[in-house]
C-alpha cells in the first residue's frame, strides 16, 4: 500500500504486546513498523478501552506522562512527554477510570537481554461511551479472527504464498499479514488470540453482569486500586482469558520506553554540562559515570547517545564533549 | 522486509565490485542483512561500513547505477543519464499549488520515467549525473525515478553516457493492455480488434493508407495505427511482437515499426480475450469500444458552453450487479431513470473513478427492465472497504463504514475566494491575492476502517446538520468565541471522533492520496450486543 496515510490497525493488547519484531522500510524517511504475532504490520493503531492510570513521571516543567489502557486482554501503554504537549495536556486533564479511544503511533524499544517493548505515542485521545468501545471490541474481534484464519490456512499449505491465500478469499493485507506471521514467528499457538476475541465479545454481552469500567470503579472505591505502574496487577485474569502474558510477564511490566531513556540521558547531559561551568559541553566520561548511577550500562547509553546524535538532539562542539541542541 | 531481501541483490553486486571480488558474496549478504535487519542501520550507512571493514574505498560506493539494475524501493541512488523528455505540471497539494516535472531518462541499458519535485533548469537532451534519486513502489506496473529535494544534478559531457538503445535492443516484455503506458518498447501484446478504420492521406506528396483501430483485452483497450497494409478485421485475435507505445493527446497509443510482427491467432475464444460485454467493476480508465448492459439510476441534463455555442450534456449514474459508475453523454439518447440499456462503443475516462462516456459513435438500445436487478439492489452492492477503494483507485457512489479518527485543520468555518473557491489564508487567495472572502462550512477529517485511511471532506449541508447550526449562526458563534478560533472544529471533534460512521459519496485516488467527498454522513446503526452474540454463535463458542 503505497498510497496515502498509514492505516490504524485494530489489535487487542495481548497481540500488540507480544510483538517482538520491528522493521522499517529503506530510506531516511521511511516509517517504522512493529509486526505482531498474527502478522499485523503496524505503524499506527486505534484502540479503545478503560483508561486505568495516568502518571506524570517527569516534572511540572518537563512533564512525561505514562498512561495505561485496559482492553480486558491486556494493557496498552501510552507515553506523552514535552515533545507531544497536546496529548500530555489531554492526559493530565482526563479522569480515570473512564472509557477512552486512542489513535497513536507505535513505538518500540529493544531492552537489554532481548525482546521488544512496545508502547504508543498518542495522536488522539478522547473519552467515549461504552457503545463506541463495544463497537471497537466487535470489529477488533472480527479482524483478529480473520488474521488467525489466514495464518492457519497458510500453515496448512505445502508452499504457502500470499497469492494462494488471496485466492481463498482473504484480502491482500490479510494474506500478506499471514505470510509475515509465518516468516517471523514460525509456528505459534493461536489459541490465546482466539480467546482474546471471545473474551472481548463476552464483555460486550456483559456475561459477568458488570461492565469492565464498573469493575475498575469498584476497585477504586474499595481502595484496591493501586496507581503505581510497577505494582499494578495485570488485569487479564478476568473473563477467563489466557494468563500467558502474565507468565512471561516481562513484557507486561514493561521497563522504561525508549523515549523515557532518551529523556533521562538528555537530563544527565544537561546536568553534567551545567556542573562544569568552565567548559562547553559535558564530557563523555562523566556522562557514563552519571549514567551508571542511574542504572544505565555503557552499551545502552552508547546506543541512546547515538540515536540522540542522529536525530539532532545533541551535538559535539569539541571532540569528547556533548551538548544539547 | 520481504521486499528488502529481494532488493538487496544490486547492493551486494555493488559492494562486491567495490571490494574487487576479495570478499565472498555470501559474507557480504550476511553482513548486509545483519546491519540492516538486526541493527536497523539504513542501507547507505550499512554499505559504507561493510566496505570500510574490508579495507575498500568507500568513495567508490555511489558510483552511478544503470537504469535496468534498479528495483523497487531503493533510496539514494546515483544515475548518469540523458534526459529524453521533460514537461512541467502543476498539481494542487494540501490546497496549495506545486510544480512538478515529469519525463523520461535513458542510459545504455534502458529508459525509465521520472518525476522531479519543484522547479528545474533541466532540459530535454541534457546529459547529467544525478545524485540521491530514489525509487519507490512500481506505479502502474513500472518503476519510476523520483528526484526529490535532496537530489543534486550536474551536467556531464554527452559522449560519456553512450548510446541510448532504441526499442529493438530491449528484452521483450509481455504486457496486458491495461498496463500499457507511454514510452514502453519491445512489447508483446495480445488482443482482439474492436474497431478498424481505413483512411487515405498524403505524405510528402505520396498517397498512402493509414489504418487506425482499437485493440482490447480483459484489462483495457488501446488505439493503434498501421501504415499501408493491415489485412485484419474486427473480431480477429492478434499477437503482436516488438510493438512500442507513445503518448499522444494524453492517450496511450500502440505503435508498430519495421521489426513488428503480427500474428493472427486462430481457434482461440474471442470472448475469452476480451468479453463482448464488460461489467461495471471491470471498467478502467482508457478503455475504448466498451459494450455494456446497465441500469440508469440517475440522469440529469445541463447546458455547457463549448466552442461555437452551447450544447446539452447528459450525466448521471448507472450500474449493474457488480457496482455503479458515473456516465456522461454528449448526445440525447433519451435515457430515463430505471431504463435498462445496452450501450455499444462507449469509452471510459477517469473522473472520480471510472466514468462511462457515450460519444458520437456510441449506440444505445433499450432492453427489458427486468434484465438487471432494481436500483435499490444495485446501490446496495456498493459497500466497500478502504483497502478495496485504494486497489480500484476510487469509485462513484460508494458506501464506507469506518471511524473518524481526527478532525483536521480547515474544518468548521472557512473563507473562500469568490472567484475560484480556493480556501483563503489570511484573507488572501494563492491565485487572486487579497479578496473579500465568502464564508463556508466544511468538515475535513480522517476516516479509517482498519483496512485503510481516507481524507474525508464534507460540505456545508452536512456540516450544518451535524452542528445543528446554520452558516449565519456559525459566523455569529465564531465571533462570540473570539478566543478560540477552533471552536467549531472542537465541537466537530466532540461530535464525530471515535464513533462508527457510515459515509456515502465519491472516492478519488491519485499519487498524492485518497479522498472521499461525502454526499451523506450518518452515525452507523449498530447494535454491539447483537453483533457480538451473532459472531460468538458463528465461532461456535
Amino acid at each position: 500500500m503505497s498510497i496515502g496515510r498509514e492505516r490504524a490497525h485494530r489489535v487487542f493488547a495481548e497481540e500488540f504486546n507480544r510483538s517482538n519484531i520491528r522493521t522499517r522500510g529503506e530510506g531516511e524517511y521511511s516509517p517504522n513498523y512493529v509486526i505482531s504475532p498474527l502478522g499485523s504490520k503496524m505503524n499506527r493503531i486505534y484502540l479503545c478501552g478503560v483508561l486505568i492510570d495516568v502518571e506524570n513521571r517527569g516534572s511540572d516543567e518537563e512533564p512525561f506522562f505514562r498512561a495505561k489502557v485496559s482492553d480486558t486482554t491486556g494493557t496498552f501503554y501510552l507515553t506523552a512527554g514535552q515533545f507531544n504537549p497536546n496529548m500530555a495536556t489531554t492526559l493530565s486533564d482526563i479522569d480515570f477510570p473512564s472509557y477512552v479511544a486512542v489513535m497513536g503511533k507505535v513505538r518500540s524499544f529493544e531492552p537489554e537481554g532481548g525482546g521488544l517493548l512496545v508502547s504508543i505515542s498518542p495522536e488522539m485521545i478522547k473519552t467515549i461511551d461504552q457503545k463506541a468501545r463495544d463497537y471497537w471490541f466487535v470489529k477488533t474481534a472480527k479482524t483478529t479472527v480473520r488474521r488467525i484464519e489466514a495464518y492457519r490456512e497458510a500453515l496448512k499449505m505445502h508452499q504457502p504464498s500470499a497469492e494462494e491465500l488471496n485466492n481463498l478469499g482473504f484480502t491482500k493485507a490479510e494474506s500478506e499479514g499471514a505470510m509475515l506471521a509465518l516468516e517471523y514467528y514460525g509456528e505459534i499457538d493461536t489459541t490465546p488470540f482466539f480467546k482474546n476475541s471471545v473474551s472481548a465479545l463476552s464483555t460486550v454481552l456483559k456475561k459477568d453482569g458488570i461492565s469492565d469500567l464498573e469493575a475498575f470503579q469498584d476497585m477504586k472505591e474499595k481502595d484496591e486500586y493501586m496507581t503505581s505502574f510497577e505494582t499494578y496487577p495485570s488485569d487479564n485474569t478476568r473473563d477467563g482469558s489466557d494468563s500467558k502474558t502474565e507468565e512471561d510477564g516481562s513484557e507486561e511490566d514493561a521497563g522504561p520506553t525508549k523515549e523515557e531513556l532518551e529523556n533521562l540521558v538528555l537530563k544527565i547531559i544537561k546536568d553534567v554540562d551545567q556542573q562544569d561551568q568552565e567548559k562547553d559541553g559535558a564530557s563523555w566520561d562523566e556522562i557514563v559515570t552519571e549514567g551508571l548511577n542511574n542504572g544505565l550500562n555503557k552499551e545502552t547509553l552508547s546506543q541512546i547517545m547515538e540515536d540522540l546524535y542522529n536525530n539532532g538532539s545533541i551535538f559535539e562542539p569539541i571532540v569528547g564533549r556533548i551538548k544539547l541542541v | 522486509m520481504l521486499n528488502q531481501r529481494n532488493n538487496i541483490a544490486p547492493h551486494i553486486d555493488e559492494i562486491e565490485k567495490v571490494l574487487g571480488g576479495k570478499v565472498d558474496r555470501k559474507i557480504i549478504e550476511e553482513k548486509l542483512l545483519e546491519y540492516t535487519e538486526k541493527f536497523l542501520i539504513d542501507l547507505p550507512s550499512a554499505k559504507k561500513a561493510i566496505v570500510k571493514n574490508y579495507g575498500g574505498d568507500t568513495d567508490q560506493l555511489g558510483m552511478p547505477r544503470t537504469l535496468m539494475s534498479l528495483t523497487e524501493n531503493e533510496p539514494s541512488i546515483n544515475l548518469k543519464v540523458k534526459i529524453l523528455a521533460i514537461n512541467p505540471k502543476t498539481i494542487s497539494f494540501d490546497e496549495s499549488e506545486r510544480i512538478i516535472h515529469y519525463g523520461l531518462m535513458g542510459d545504455p541499458t534502458g529508459v525509465l520515467p521520472f518525476t522531479l519535485w519543484g522547479d528545474t533548469e533541466l532540459q530535454k537532451g541534457d546529459a547529467v549525473l544525478i545524485k540521491n534519486a530514489y525509487v519507490k513502489d512500481k506505479f502502474r506496473g513500472r518503476l519510476q525515478i523520483n528526484l526529490g529535494n535532496r537530489v543534486s544534478i550536474e551536467r556531464v559531457p554527452a559522449e560519456s553516457i553512450g548510446e541510448i538503445p532504441s526499442s529493438e535492443n530491449f528484452e521483450s516484455v509481455k504486457a496486458e493492455i491495461g498496463d500499457l503506458q507511454g514510452g514502453m518498447g519491445n512489447l508483446v501484446v495480445k488482443g482482439k480488434i474492436l474497431d478498424i478504420r481505413e483512411r487515405s492521406v498524403e505524405v510528402d506528396g505520396q498517397p498512402r493508407t493509414v489504418f487506425s483501430g482499437i485493440l482490447g483485452d480483459k484489462t483495457g483497450s488501446v488505439q493503434f495505427s498501421a501504415w499501408d497494409k493491415f489485412e485484419y478485421e474486427v473480431g480477429d485475435i492478434l499477437e503482436i511482437e516488438n510493438a512500442y507505445t507513445k503518448t499522444w493527446n494524453d492517450r496511450v497509443q500502440l505503435g508498430f515499426n519495421n521489426s513488428t510482427e503480427i500474428k493472427k491467432m486462430v481457434g482461440e475464444d474471442a470472448d475469452d480475450i476480451a468479453p463482448s460485454h464488460f461489467k461495471v467493476e471491470d471498467l478502467k480508465d482508457g478503455m475504448e469500444y466498451v459494450n455494456i448492459k446497465v441500469r440508469i439510476i440517475e440522469v440529469n441534463s445541463r447546458e455547457v458552453n463549448v466552442q461555437g455555442g452551447t450544447k446539452i450534456m447528459f450525466s448521471g449514474i448507472c450500474g449493474d450487479d457488480t457496482g455503479t459508475c458515473s456516465f456522461t453523454a454528449w448526445k440525447d439518447f433519451e435515457l430515463e431513470k430505471d431504463d435498462v440499456v445496452e450501450i455499444k462503443g462507449s469509452y471510459v475516462k477517469q473522473w472520480r473513478g471510472p466514468q462511462l462516456t457515450l460519444g458520437d459513435n456510441t449506440t444505445v438500445t433499450k432492453l427489458d427492465r427486468k434484465e438487471l436487478p432494481d436500483t435499490e439492489e444495485i446501490c446496495r452492492e456498493n459497500l466497500r472497504t478502504i483497502e478495496e477503494l485504494i486497489e480500484s483507485e476510487g469509485g462513484m457512489n460508494i458506501k464506507v463504514e469506518g471511524v473518524i479518527l481526527d478532525i483536521q485543520k480547515g474544518s468548521g468555518l472557512i473563507w473562500r475566494c469568490p472567484i475560484c473557491r480556493r480556501i483563503l489564508h489570511k484573507d488572501s487567495c494563492t491565485i487572486h491575492k487579497k479578496v473579500e472572502g465568502e464564508p463556508d462550512l466544511r468538515i475535513k477529517a480522517i476516516l479509517d476502517d482498519g483496512t485503510g485511511a481516507v481524507q474525508l471532506i464534507a460540505g456545508r449541508n452536512i456540516t450544518e446538520n451535524m452542528l445543528e447550526t446554520n452558516l449565519e449562526q456559525a459566523i455569529e458563534l465564531t465571533k462570540e468565541n473570539m478566543r478560540n478560533p477552533d471552536f467549531l472544529a472542537d465541537k466537530l471533534f466532540d461530535l464525530l471522533v471515535a464513533k462508527p460512521i457510515t459515509v456515502r459519496g465519491n472516492v478519488t485516488c491519485d499519487e498524492y492520496g485518497i479522498m472521499m467527498i461525502a454526499r451523506s454522513l450518518d452515525f452507523t446503526d449498530f447494535s454491539p450486543e447483537r453483533e457480538a452474540a451473532d459472531f460468538l454463535e458463528e465461532l461456535g463458542v
